[in-house]
């Protein structure tokens, strides 16, 4: 899952990352990333004072968190390995960006390379078969 | 690049060994062992920051082979 060759990106194939689904996917992920630091910042209140839901979000979060990290993050540097093409400069300081920002960097990562590409893609895909 | 992957791979499968080896036979590798005593910490410190390394280069180089946009 880590080296961006491997495991599961390679089963995915390179098609799969430019689906909708995809993107979904990983927005999930930096929601749930976003979740779980919050979580880990604010702490977590004691089991007695919250309520069934509440207990069963910070179970969701607290499980698919970690696992949504890791996601995010590989899939992100898979990316970036086969992805959109750009400049060097460019895919260099993003490469720095994923090293040192891990899914934090990979959000960032998303939000303004990953998303803005995939839309720009598929709206032209459905303009080309219109 | 190459050879760098194949001195780490052996390293690893070196430290695996000792660690089996220290399991089957306790005294006769105690006894080996206790000559390298000062560098058994190093060793796995050395060979994780290497693979750290080893990995890095390899995205790295995976990334910047494809071909760049004309922008």
């Amino acid at each position: 899952m880590f080296l961006p060759r491997s495991f599961i990106w390679r089963w995915l194939g390179n098609d799969w990352f430019v689906t909708e689904k995809a993107s979904a996917l990983f927005a999930i992920s930096s929601l749930l990333t976003l979740a779980l630091t919050a979580v880990l910042y604010i702490g977590v209140p004691s089991p007695s004072t919250l309520s069934t839901v509440s207990m069963v979000l910070y179970g969701v979060v607290g499980f698919a968190g970690p696992l949504a990290m890791f996601f995010l993050w590989g899939g992100m540097l898979r990316y970036w390995t086969r992805g959109e093409p750009s400049n060097r400069t460019a895919r260099r300081l993003w490469f720095i960006v994923l090293i040192l920002g891990l899914c934090y960097g990979a959000i960032l990562y998303y939000t303004f390379v990953y998303m803005p590409t995939v839309r720009r893609r598929n709206r032209e895909h459905l303009e080309g078969t219109a | 690049m190459r050879i760098l992957g194949r001195v780490l791979l052996s390293g690893w499968l070196l430290l695996f060994l000792a660690v089996v080896l220290v399991f089957a036979f306790p005294k006769p590798a105690s006894h080996i062992l206790h000559s390298v005593a000062p560098y058994l910490q190093l060793i796995p410190i050395l060979l994780l920051i290497g693979t750290a390394a080893y990995w890095l280069l390899r995205v790295y180089r995976l990334g910047m082979k494809r071909p760049t946009s004309s922008k």
